[in-house]
């Protein structure tokens, strides 16, 4: 009876410290060594989360490991991002979001627990989601100076629908509204599904909105794109002006889709993902699949993935500080 | 005529025996997972979006529809066995079905269920064909202001829902609209009532809230007396519906069904909203109004319709419009897109053979699940013998999980505890928490619609009344809100006639 205690006991107390035990911690030289998972902090069906579903399996087999993606919707993106800025930095939980939480959610949301600049490792930027304005076909707006005209003879008349306010539409109808020299009033809905029916029943005038919630409706001829907030042209719409070209220099907004880590990821992991991304994103085949979805292929190491965030906040700080 | 045609070819695509495969698939998966509580079409879509990656895209659909039909039944099974609500809409389910399941007919409630949905997701099909193209142009002219009004009505319909106290009522409700303003601001992104919690920066749920207002809570009360007495009636009533019972649902399964229908053709409209107002709409009716939530199977044929009419309202402007019109169908267009299908306008032009093979799949669905539940329904009932000791831990697992799994976070679990403590001291008090519900889904769109409506109307408020469709909700609802004062007065005056 006594050996059977002493036995049990030398399990359990084994069993214990078993669960203590730690894999030792892998060099980053062999890295990947397992699962890798990719926290995508929307809901499911969304843009981001089509995009990173997409690129999962080519990522996956480049890095040679298996990628899960996980989502974790809310506050912006938040909530998902800080899960991955409290996790381990090994390089096997990463945050595989867009850029309006890093730098525009701050804006508007008082007491995030964390620094989306300093707080991250940043990783890659892959690609990029152009956003543009667009109004029911049959409406008087035509094209962009329509609008620049009419908002200046009528300032505060014009109502233009937005998904949501951290969003990049809605920066950019900000940004619109200080190059244009105009003041139109946004109108901020819960995402780019429930604008549609605003703009088609004529209950916003127009709306600042990125073509994939519009697509279906531009391909009947519903509603029309007027203008797109990049320096270039859309490749896939060569016809569809962008409002830099028609003077308006400081409008350029685009939701960079990238990778980023918690702080202190080992430097070569990055170096690694850098390399994988990269080549991923040159495959032919990843290129005509992002481009279903109207994303432009776009990929920054990450030092720059980062400057380039840092310096669009600056900006919007600025813009918002004035208005 | 063009439209048999099209529904021949549809029905060809769709019983091809692949695509029957994948839709016995998808029903058969979507009932199990929309069993866990708190997992409805939405969250089984989620978790099942991935495996339908590598499948050809008609299928594809078919799958996923099957998935979301699947959820949609799977979820009234908890409801009635042990008053947990298998996903929001099942909620309301949960008020009559489960006193049913106590007298001994949980049987009946189940088929009636199951055939309620059948029936109306038929119904609803038939509308999908023939009326989605104008239905879906009616839809766009849903404004902020006609939403608003719309919800001034829903909120009205509150006075009879209460079963009770209606003072305590009103209690829950604004309790719910509290509830509701939790998280960050639609409109300035400012966060409200967040307390630096991260959590709740996307509002409290309302899965979780409802897993621990009903379930939860349940559970807690249940322990307490299980020890003394029998739960359930070991007595099993039959196994399925009879006359008697058919009969008084007819009617509550054709109004369910126009309701449901055409309340979610509206985009944006959650689906919990008209199981609530045919609930309360067949209680209005009723000869014996006092009776429900003790057991009336109204109470479970007429919500249950609804419900399945208007997830498959839901599609009306998914498929003719491609506008997503709620998380299920936000889904559903994803995982299209993904496939390279791009469902709006042209779809049907482009690809009919995916419209209407979806179309045509729909009602193979409708007719697997039937026929797969009903003898699903005397093994369901076998459930209830079990010790409740045993069965109360399950019940809590599923809970937790159910309500995780929306959303990856343990916070929420932490959440639903919460309400469940919530939940049973309210049903200690007496407080009804179907109001509370009803008011957290209710307020925070009406607040939105509010201010959206002040905003392209410059402070105007007579936007609510200029427009046609806004006014009449609005005049309706406040008519319903006010009209016990106007039938108070005629019941007085009765009275005194009577004493006469």
């Amino acid at each position: 009876m006594k050996t059977m205690k002493g036995l049990a006991m030398f399990l359990i107390l084994l069993s214990l410290v078993a669960c203590f035990l730690q894999p030792a911690p892998s060099t980053a030289q062999d890295y990947p060594k397992g699962n890798i998972q990719l926290v995508v902090p929307f809901a499911p069906g969304g843009a981001t989360d089509i995009f990173w579903r997409t690129l999962g399996d080519y990522l996956s087999k480049n890095m040679k490991t298996s990628i899960a993606i996980v989502n974790k919707p809310g506050g912006g993106g938040i909530v998902g991002m800080s899960t991955v800025v409290n996790s381990k930095p090994d390089g096997y939980t990463l945050c595989a979001g867009n850029s309006d939480t890093l730098n525009i959610t701050p804006l508007f949301t008082s007491d995030i627990p964390f620094d989306t600049i300093n707080d991250l490792t940043y990783i890659a930027k892959l690609a990029i989601f152009p956003q543009g304005m667009a109004a029911r076909t049959e409406s008087q707006f035509k094209s962009v100076e329509d609008i620049i005209a009419f908002a200046r003879a009528n300032p505060k008349k014009l109502k233009a629908g937005t998904p949501g306010v951290g969003t990049s539409p809605y920066m950019a109808a900000r940004l619109f509204n200080r190059d244009a020299r105009v003041d139109i009033t946004p109108v901020a809905f819960g995402g780019g599904g429930e604008v549609v029916p605003q703009i088609l029943g004529g209950h916003v005038d127009f709306a600042f909105i990125a073509m994939p919630p519009i697509k279906a409706q531009y391909d009947a001829g519903k509603i029309r794109c007027l203008a797109f907030f990049s320096k270039q042209r859309h490749p896939l719409y060569p016809n569809i002006p962008t409002a830099y070209e028609k003077g308006l220099k400081r409008t350029i907004i685009e939701t960079g889709i990238g990778l980023v880590g918690p702080k202190g990821l080992p430097p070569a992991v990055v170096t690694k993902w850098e390399e994988i991304a990269q080549m991923t994103m040159k495959d032919p085949n990843v290129v005509s699949a992002v481009q279903k979805f109207d994303y432009v292929v776009d990929f920054k190491p990450g030092e720059v993935y980062k400057k380039e965030i840092a310096e669009e906040f600056a900006d919007f700080k600025e813009l918002m500080g004035k208005k | 005529m063009d439209i048999l045609h099209d529904l021949y070819f549809g029905f060809s695509v769709a019983a091809m025996p692949i695509n029957l495969l994948y839709c016995f698939i998808g029903v058969l998966v979507g009932t199990l997972v929309g069993v866990l509580p708190g997992v409805g079409p939405p969250a089984a879509l989620s978790l099942l979006l991935p495996a339908t990656f590598h499948v050809p895209p008609v299928s594809a659909v078919i799958l996923l529809a099957g998935i979301m039909y699947g959820a949609m039944y799977g979820g009234s099974t908890t409801s009635i066995l042990v008053n947990i609500p298998g996903e929001a809409a099942s909620v309301v389910t949960c008020l009559d079905g489960y006193q049913m399941a106590r007298k001994g007919r949980a049987g009946p409630a189940l088929g009636i269920s199951a055939f309620g949905s059948f029936i109306a997701g038929t119904g609803s099909i038939f509308g999908l064909i023939f009326l989605a193209a104008t239905l879906a142009n009616f839809a766009l002219r849903f404004g902020p202001p006609e939403y608003f009004s719309l919800m001034v009505l829903g909120l009205s319909i509150l006075v009879y829902l209460a079963r009770g106290s209606i003072v305590n009522a009103l209690i829950m409700v604004c309790f719910g609209l509290l509830l509701g303003t939790i998280g960050l601001d639609q409109m300035t992104g400012a966060p409200r009532f967040v307390y630096k919690i991260i959590t709740l920066m996307d509002g409290v749920g309302l899965v979780q809230v409802v897993i621990g207002l009903f379930g939860v809570s349940e559970v807690f009360l249940n322990v307490e007396t299980v020890l003394k007495q029998e739960i359930f009636e070991t007595k099993i009533k039959g196994l399925l519906p009879n006359l008697d019972d058919w009969k008084r649902s007819l009617g509550p399964i054709t109004r369910g069904t126009v309701i449901g229908f055409f309340l979610g053709v509206i985009p944006g409209m959650s689906v919990v909203i008209p199981t609530f107002v045919s609930y309360t709409l067949e209680k209005k009716l009723s000869k014996t109004p006092e009776k429900f939530g003790t057991g009336m199977i109204e109470g479970v044929a007429g919500p249950e319709s609804a419900n399945n009419a208007a997830s498959c309202g839901t599609l009306v402007p998914m498929l003719s419009l491609g506008i997503p019109t709620g998380a299920a169908t936000a889904l559903l267009l994803g995982a299209l897109m993904i496939h390279g299908l791009r469902p709006g306008p042209l779809l049907i032009k482009e690809s009919p053979e995916v419209f209407w093979g979806v179309v045509a799949s729909l009602y193979v669905g409708n007719v697997m699940l039937l026929i797969l539940n009903l003898p699903l329904i005397s093994l369901w009932v076998k459930v209830l013998k079990v010790p409740y000791y045993l069965l109360f831990p399950l019940i809590l697992l599923f809970c937790i999980i159910g309500s995780y799994v929306t959303n990856n976070n343990p916070y929420d679990v932490v959440i639903m505890t919460i309400f469940g403590a919530i939940g049973y001291a309210m049903k200690k008090l007496d407080y009804e928490a179907a109001p509370l519900v009803l008011a957290l889904v209710l307020g925070p769109m009406m607040e939105n619609a509010l201010r959206r409506s002040m905003v392209l109307s410059e402070g105007h408020i007579g936007i609510f009344f200029t427009r046609p469709i806004s006014a009449f909700f609005l005049i309706a609802g406040l008519l319903i809100l006010f009209s016990p004062f106007f039938l108070r007065k005629k019941r007085l005056r009765a009275e005194l006639r009577g004493n006469e």
